[in-house]
Protein backbone atom coordinates (compact mmCIF):
# COMPACT_ATOMS: atom_id res chain seq x y z
CA UNK A 1 0.00 0.00 0.00
CA UNK A 2 2.86 2.36 0.90
CA UNK A 3 4.43 1.66 -2.48
CA UNK A 4 1.20 2.57 -4.28
CA UNK A 5 0.97 5.84 -2.37
CA UNK A 6 4.60 6.68 -3.09
CA UNK A 7 4.17 5.86 -6.79
CA UNK A 8 1.04 8.05 -7.05
CA UNK A 9 2.67 10.97 -5.22
CA UNK A 10 5.80 10.67 -7.36
CA UNK A 11 3.79 10.57 -10.59
CA UNK A 12 1.82 13.70 -9.75
CA UNK A 13 4.83 15.52 -8.35
CA UNK A 14 7.07 14.75 -11.30
CA UNK A 15 4.47 15.72 -13.91
CA UNK A 16 3.58 19.02 -12.27
CA UNK A 17 7.16 19.75 -11.23
CA UNK A 18 8.75 19.21 -14.63
CA UNK A 19 5.99 21.18 -16.41
CA UNK A 20 6.53 24.15 -14.10
CA UNK A 21 10.31 23.86 -13.88
CA UNK A 22 10.29 23.21 -10.14
CA UNK A 23 11.68 19.67 -10.29
CA UNK A 24 8.91 17.74 -8.54
CA UNK A 25 10.28 17.19 -5.04
CA UNK A 26 8.77 20.42 -3.80
CA UNK A 27 5.41 18.70 -4.30
CA UNK A 28 6.46 15.17 -3.36
CA UNK A 29 8.24 15.97 -0.07
CA UNK A 30 5.29 17.67 1.70
CA UNK A 31 2.79 15.18 0.32
CA UNK A 32 4.92 12.26 1.52
CA UNK A 33 5.29 13.99 4.89
CA UNK A 34 1.50 14.05 5.16
CA UNK A 35 1.44 10.25 4.91
CA UNK A 36 3.47 10.07 8.11
CA UNK A 37 6.97 9.73 6.69
CA UNK A 38 9.88 11.39 8.50
CA UNK A 39 11.95 14.16 6.96
CA UNK A 40 14.94 12.06 5.78
CA UNK A 41 12.62 9.52 4.12
CA UNK A 42 10.57 12.25 2.46
CA UNK A 43 13.73 13.97 1.29
CA UNK A 44 15.15 10.77 -0.18
CA UNK A 45 11.93 10.01 -2.07
CA UNK A 46 11.76 13.62 -3.21
CA UNK A 47 15.27 13.59 -4.62
CA UNK A 48 14.65 10.22 -6.28
CA UNK A 49 11.60 11.76 -7.93
CA UNK A 50 13.65 14.69 -9.17
CA UNK A 51 16.43 12.52 -10.59
CA UNK A 52 13.97 10.15 -12.27
CA UNK A 53 11.91 12.95 -13.80
CA UNK A 54 15.07 14.59 -15.12
CA UNK A 55 16.23 11.32 -16.66
CA UNK A 56 12.83 10.61 -18.21
CA UNK A 57 12.64 14.09 -19.71
CA UNK A 58 16.17 13.96 -21.17
CA UNK A 59 15.40 12.70 -24.72
CA UNK A 60 12.57 15.15 -25.26
CA UNK A 61 14.54 18.07 -23.82
CA UNK A 62 17.59 17.33 -25.96
CA UNK A 63 15.40 17.25 -29.07
CA UNK A 64 13.84 20.62 -28.16
CA UNK A 65 17.24 22.20 -27.43
CA UNK A 66 15.74 24.39 -24.72
CA UNK A 67 18.10 23.53 -21.86
CA UNK A 68 21.47 25.30 -21.67
CA UNK A 69 23.95 22.77 -20.28
CA UNK A 70 26.78 25.30 -19.89
CA UNK A 71 24.49 27.43 -17.75
CA UNK A 72 23.41 24.37 -15.77
CA UNK A 73 26.93 23.32 -14.72
CA UNK A 74 27.86 26.94 -13.96
CA UNK A 75 24.92 27.43 -11.61
CA UNK A 76 25.12 23.90 -10.24
CA UNK A 77 28.76 24.14 -9.16
CA UNK A 78 27.88 26.31 -6.16
CA UNK A 79 24.51 24.66 -5.63
CA UNK A 80 26.02 21.18 -5.32
CA UNK A 81 28.30 22.32 -2.49
CA UNK A 82 25.27 23.69 -0.67
CA UNK A 83 23.31 20.48 -1.29
CA UNK A 84 25.99 18.26 0.20
CA UNK A 85 26.27 20.48 3.29
CA UNK A 86 22.50 20.77 3.64
CA UNK A 87 21.84 17.04 3.21
CA UNK A 88 24.43 16.34 5.89
CA UNK A 89 22.50 18.63 8.28
CA UNK A 90 19.12 17.04 7.49
CA UNK A 91 19.45 14.20 10.01
CA UNK A 92 19.84 16.60 12.96
CA UNK A 93 17.31 19.25 11.92
CA UNK A 94 13.96 19.34 13.84
CA UNK A 95 10.95 18.72 11.56
CA UNK A 96 9.36 22.04 12.42
CA UNK A 97 12.46 23.76 11.05
CA UNK A 98 12.35 21.48 8.04
CA UNK A 99 8.79 22.56 7.22
CA UNK A 100 9.43 26.21 8.02
CA UNK A 101 12.53 26.52 5.83
CA UNK A 102 10.78 24.82 2.92
CA UNK A 103 7.67 27.00 3.23
CA UNK A 104 9.73 30.20 3.52
CA UNK A 105 11.78 29.34 0.46
CA UNK A 106 8.67 28.58 -1.56
CA UNK A 107 6.96 31.83 -0.59
CA UNK A 108 10.11 33.78 -1.46
CA UNK A 109 10.09 32.15 -4.88
CA UNK A 110 6.43 33.09 -5.40
CA UNK A 111 7.11 36.73 -4.50
CA UNK A 112 10.14 36.86 -6.79
CA UNK A 113 8.13 35.42 -9.65
CA UNK A 114 5.19 37.79 -9.27
CA UNK A 115 7.04 41.09 -8.81
CA UNK A 116 10.10 40.41 -10.98
CA UNK A 117 10.76 42.15 -14.27
CA UNK A 118 10.33 40.19 -17.48
CA UNK A 119 13.54 39.09 -19.23
CA UNK A 120 14.55 41.49 -21.99
CA UNK A 121 13.63 40.39 -25.48
CA UNK A 122 11.86 37.36 -24.09
CA UNK A 123 9.60 36.94 -27.08
CA UNK A 124 11.43 38.90 -29.82
CA UNK A 125 12.31 36.70 -32.78
CA UNK A 126 15.47 38.14 -34.31
CA UNK A 127 17.33 35.06 -35.53
CA UNK A 128 16.63 32.27 -38.02
CA UNK A 129 15.59 28.94 -36.55
CA UNK A 130 19.03 27.55 -37.43
CA UNK A 131 20.46 29.59 -34.52
CA UNK A 132 18.59 27.52 -31.92
CA UNK A 133 20.91 26.06 -29.29
CA UNK A 134 23.86 27.09 -27.11
CA UNK A 135 26.61 29.51 -28.17
CA UNK A 136 30.06 27.91 -27.54
CA UNK A 137 32.22 29.60 -24.93
CA UNK A 138 29.39 31.74 -23.56
CA UNK A 139 26.28 31.54 -21.41
CA UNK A 140 24.17 32.58 -24.37
CA UNK A 141 22.03 30.91 -26.97
CA UNK A 142 18.67 30.98 -28.69
CA UNK A 143 15.43 29.06 -28.35
CA UNK A 144 12.87 28.26 -31.02
CA UNK A 145 9.64 30.23 -31.20
CA UNK A 146 7.38 29.90 -34.21
CA UNK A 147 9.42 30.12 -37.41
CA UNK A 148 12.41 31.84 -35.80
CA UNK A 149 14.68 31.89 -32.80
CA UNK A 150 14.81 34.15 -29.75
CA UNK A 151 18.34 35.05 -28.55
CA UNK A 152 19.29 35.36 -24.90
CA UNK A 153 22.40 35.92 -22.82
CA UNK A 154 22.83 35.31 -19.09
CA UNK A 155 23.58 38.45 -17.06
CA UNK A 156 25.02 38.96 -13.55
CA UNK A 157 26.57 35.48 -13.56
CA UNK A 158 28.81 35.93 -10.45
CA UNK A 159 25.77 37.01 -8.42
CA UNK A 160 23.79 34.08 -9.77
CA UNK A 161 26.52 31.63 -8.79
CA UNK A 162 26.74 33.07 -5.27
CA UNK A 163 22.97 32.86 -4.80
CA UNK A 164 22.95 29.31 -6.15
CA UNK A 165 25.13 28.27 -3.20
CA UNK A 166 22.34 29.37 -0.86
CA UNK A 167 19.74 27.68 -3.07
CA UNK A 168 21.76 24.47 -2.85
CA UNK A 169 21.88 24.71 0.93
CA UNK A 170 18.08 25.04 1.07
CA UNK A 171 17.79 22.14 -1.36
CA UNK A 172 19.93 19.89 0.78
CA UNK A 173 18.17 20.81 4.02
CA UNK A 174 14.68 20.34 2.57
CA UNK A 175 15.47 17.40 0.30
CA UNK A 176 14.11 19.16 -2.76
CA UNK A 177 15.77 20.06 -6.04
CA UNK A 178 15.54 23.78 -5.41
CA UNK A 179 13.94 24.23 -8.82
CA UNK A 180 11.33 26.49 -7.24
CA UNK A 181 14.20 28.89 -6.51
CA UNK A 182 16.49 28.12 -9.46
CA UNK A 183 13.93 28.97 -12.12
CA UNK A 184 13.18 32.42 -10.60
CA UNK A 185 16.92 32.93 -10.04
CA UNK A 186 17.70 32.20 -13.68
CA UNK A 187 14.83 34.35 -14.86
CA UNK A 188 15.15 37.34 -12.52
CA UNK A 189 18.89 37.46 -11.77
CA UNK A 190 20.42 35.90 -14.88
CA UNK A 191 17.69 37.34 -17.19
CA UNK A 192 17.20 34.01 -18.97
CA UNK A 193 13.81 33.49 -20.72
CA UNK A 194 11.36 31.42 -18.68
CA UNK A 195 11.23 28.47 -21.10
CA UNK A 196 15.03 28.16 -21.16
CA UNK A 197 15.18 28.70 -17.39
CA UNK A 198 12.60 25.98 -16.75
CA UNK A 199 14.27 23.46 -19.06
CA UNK A 200 17.76 24.23 -17.73
CA UNK A 201 16.46 23.96 -14.17
CA UNK A 202 15.04 20.52 -14.91
CA UNK A 203 18.49 19.29 -15.95
CA UNK A 204 20.34 21.14 -13.16
CA UNK A 205 17.90 19.71 -10.63
CA UNK A 206 18.93 16.22 -11.66
CA UNK A 207 22.52 17.09 -10.75
CA UNK A 208 21.29 18.52 -7.43
CA UNK A 209 19.40 15.31 -6.74
CA UNK A 210 22.46 13.17 -7.42
CA UNK A 211 24.52 15.23 -4.96
CA UNK A 212 21.80 14.92 -2.31
CA UNK A 213 21.21 11.22 -2.90
CA UNK A 214 24.94 10.58 -2.66
CA UNK A 215 24.66 11.71 0.96
CA UNK A 216 21.20 10.34 1.86
CA UNK A 217 20.85 6.96 0.12
CA UNK A 218 23.64 5.19 2.05
CA UNK A 219 21.87 6.16 5.30
CA UNK A 220 19.00 3.83 4.33
CA UNK A 221 16.16 6.26 5.06
CA UNK A 222 13.78 4.28 2.81
CA UNK A 223 13.32 0.62 1.88
CA UNK A 224 14.20 -0.55 -1.62
CA UNK A 225 10.56 -1.22 -2.68
CA UNK A 226 9.81 2.42 -1.86
CA UNK A 227 12.78 3.44 -4.01
CA UNK A 228 11.34 1.38 -6.87
CA UNK A 229 7.89 2.92 -6.42
CA UNK A 230 9.33 6.43 -6.56
CA UNK A 231 11.22 5.61 -9.76
CA UNK A 232 8.15 4.10 -11.45
CA UNK A 233 5.86 7.00 -10.54
CA UNK A 234 8.38 9.67 -11.42
CA UNK A 235 9.30 7.99 -14.72
CA UNK A 236 5.74 8.23 -15.96
CA UNK A 237 5.25 11.67 -14.46
CA UNK A 238 8.44 13.02 -16.00
CA UNK A 239 7.35 12.06 -19.50
CA UNK A 240 3.96 13.72 -19.03
CA UNK A 241 5.53 16.83 -17.50
CA UNK A 242 8.02 17.33 -20.33
CA UNK A 243 5.18 17.15 -22.87
CA UNK A 244 3.24 19.75 -20.89
CA UNK A 245 6.29 22.03 -20.57
CA UNK A 246 6.69 22.30 -24.34
CA UNK A 247 3.05 23.22 -24.85
CA UNK A 248 2.72 25.85 -22.12
CA UNK A 249 3.22 29.50 -23.18
CA UNK A 250 5.78 31.48 -21.08
CA UNK A 251 3.05 33.39 -19.21
CA UNK A 252 1.11 30.20 -18.58
CA UNK A 253 4.17 28.42 -17.23
CA UNK A 254 4.77 31.31 -14.86
CA UNK A 255 1.18 31.30 -13.58
CA UNK A 256 1.06 27.54 -13.14
CA UNK A 257 4.34 27.72 -11.23
CA UNK A 258 2.96 30.40 -8.86
CA UNK A 259 -0.27 28.49 -8.16
CA UNK A 260 1.63 25.28 -7.40
CA UNK A 261 4.03 27.02 -5.06
CA UNK A 262 1.33 28.84 -3.06
CA UNK A 263 -0.58 25.59 -2.65
CA UNK A 264 2.45 23.74 -1.37
CA UNK A 265 3.42 26.53 1.05
CA UNK A 266 -0.11 26.43 2.48
CA UNK A 267 0.13 22.67 3.03
CA UNK A 268 3.45 23.03 4.81
CA UNK A 269 2.28 25.79 7.15
CA UNK A 270 -1.05 24.11 7.98
CA UNK A 271 -0.95 23.03 11.67
CA UNK A 272 -0.50 19.28 11.93
CA UNK B 1 16.87 32.67 -52.79
CA UNK B 2 18.30 30.32 -50.24
CA UNK B 3 16.08 27.53 -49.06
CA UNK B 4 14.68 28.33 -45.63
CA UNK B 5 14.40 24.84 -44.34
CA UNK B 6 15.12 24.47 -40.64
CA UNK B 7 18.09 22.66 -39.19
CA UNK B 8 18.06 18.89 -38.91
CA UNK B 9 16.52 17.75 -35.66
CA UNK B 10 19.31 17.05 -33.14
CA UNK B 11 20.15 13.39 -32.71
CA UNK B 12 19.46 12.11 -29.24
CA UNK B 13 21.87 9.31 -28.30
CA UNK B 14 20.06 6.00 -28.15
CA UNK B 15 21.47 5.21 -24.72
CA UNK B 16 19.68 8.26 -23.29
CA UNK B 17 16.41 6.89 -24.66
CA UNK B 18 17.05 3.35 -23.41
CA UNK B 19 18.25 4.05 -19.85
CA UNK B 20 15.02 5.73 -18.64
CA UNK B 21 13.08 2.75 -20.01
CA UNK B 22 15.45 0.42 -18.16
CA UNK B 23 14.82 2.44 -15.00
CA UNK B 24 11.05 2.15 -15.44
CA UNK B 25 11.11 -1.59 -16.14
CA UNK B 26 13.55 -2.26 -13.31
CA UNK B 27 11.41 -0.10 -11.04
CA UNK B 28 8.32 -2.20 -11.81
CA UNK B 29 10.27 -5.40 -11.09
CA UNK B 30 11.59 -3.72 -7.94
CA UNK B 31 8.05 -3.51 -6.61
CA UNK B 32 8.01 -7.30 -6.29
CA UNK B 33 8.38 -8.69 -2.80
CA UNK B 34 11.20 -10.99 -3.91
CA UNK B 35 15.01 -10.97 -3.63
CA UNK B 36 15.24 -10.07 -7.30
CA UNK B 37 13.18 -6.99 -6.52
CA UNK B 38 15.96 -5.49 -4.41
CA UNK B 39 18.47 -5.88 -7.22
CA UNK B 40 15.98 -4.41 -9.67
CA UNK B 41 15.37 -1.39 -7.42
CA UNK B 42 19.09 -0.75 -7.26
CA UNK B 43 19.33 -1.15 -11.03
CA UNK B 44 16.54 1.39 -11.46
CA UNK B 45 18.37 3.89 -9.26
CA UNK B 46 21.65 3.42 -11.12
CA UNK B 47 19.90 3.77 -14.49
CA UNK B 48 18.37 7.07 -13.39
CA UNK B 49 21.65 8.49 -12.12
CA UNK B 50 23.48 7.12 -15.15
CA UNK B 51 21.14 8.89 -17.55
CA UNK B 52 21.84 12.29 -16.01
CA UNK B 53 25.59 11.80 -15.74
CA UNK B 54 25.80 10.43 -19.28
CA UNK B 55 23.79 13.35 -20.66
CA UNK B 56 26.28 15.77 -19.10
CA UNK B 57 29.25 13.79 -20.37
CA UNK B 58 27.86 13.60 -23.91
CA UNK B 59 27.12 17.32 -23.97
CA UNK B 60 30.54 18.18 -22.56
CA UNK B 61 32.21 16.14 -25.30
CA UNK B 62 31.32 18.87 -27.79
CA UNK B 63 32.89 21.58 -25.64
CA UNK B 64 36.36 22.64 -26.73
CA UNK B 65 39.39 23.84 -24.79
CA UNK B 66 40.10 26.75 -24.30
CA UNK B 67 36.82 28.18 -25.63
CA UNK B 68 34.72 26.28 -23.15
CA UNK B 69 37.35 26.02 -20.41
CA UNK B 70 35.17 27.54 -17.65
CA UNK B 71 32.40 25.03 -18.29
CA UNK B 72 34.75 22.05 -18.54
CA UNK B 73 36.34 23.06 -15.24
CA UNK B 74 32.91 23.55 -13.67
CA UNK B 75 31.94 20.05 -14.77
CA UNK B 76 35.06 18.59 -13.18
CA UNK B 77 34.34 20.55 -10.01
CA UNK B 78 30.79 19.26 -9.98
CA UNK B 79 31.98 15.66 -10.20
CA UNK B 80 34.41 16.26 -7.34
CA UNK B 81 31.69 17.74 -5.10
CA UNK B 82 29.34 14.81 -5.78
CA UNK B 83 32.18 12.40 -5.01
CA UNK B 84 32.83 14.13 -1.69
CA UNK B 85 29.11 13.94 -0.95
CA UNK B 86 29.11 10.20 -1.60
CA UNK B 87 32.10 9.75 0.70
CA UNK B 88 30.32 11.71 3.43
CA UNK B 89 27.22 9.57 2.93
CA UNK B 90 29.20 6.36 3.21
CA UNK B 91 30.75 7.53 6.46
CA UNK B 92 27.39 8.18 8.17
Amino acid sequence: MEQLIVAAIALFGAAAGVAGGVGGAVLVVPLFLLTGADAPAAATVGLLTVATATAAAAPRQLAQRLANHRLAVTVELGASVGVVVGASLLAVLPEVWFRGILAAAILAAVVAGLVGRPAQGADAITLPVAAVGETPGTLAGAYALGAGAVPYRAERVPLGMALSLGVGLVSGVTGTSGGYLKTPLMREVLAVPIKVAAATTTFASGLTAIAGLAVLLPAGAVELPVVAAAVVGASLGGIAGAALQARLPPRGARQVLAVLLVTIAGVLLWPS
Amino acid sequence: MAELSGPEPPRVPRVLRVLPVVALVAGVVGLLDHPIGAAAALTATMAVIGTIVLRLVLEARSWRWPTDAPFLLATVGLVLVITVGALLGLRT
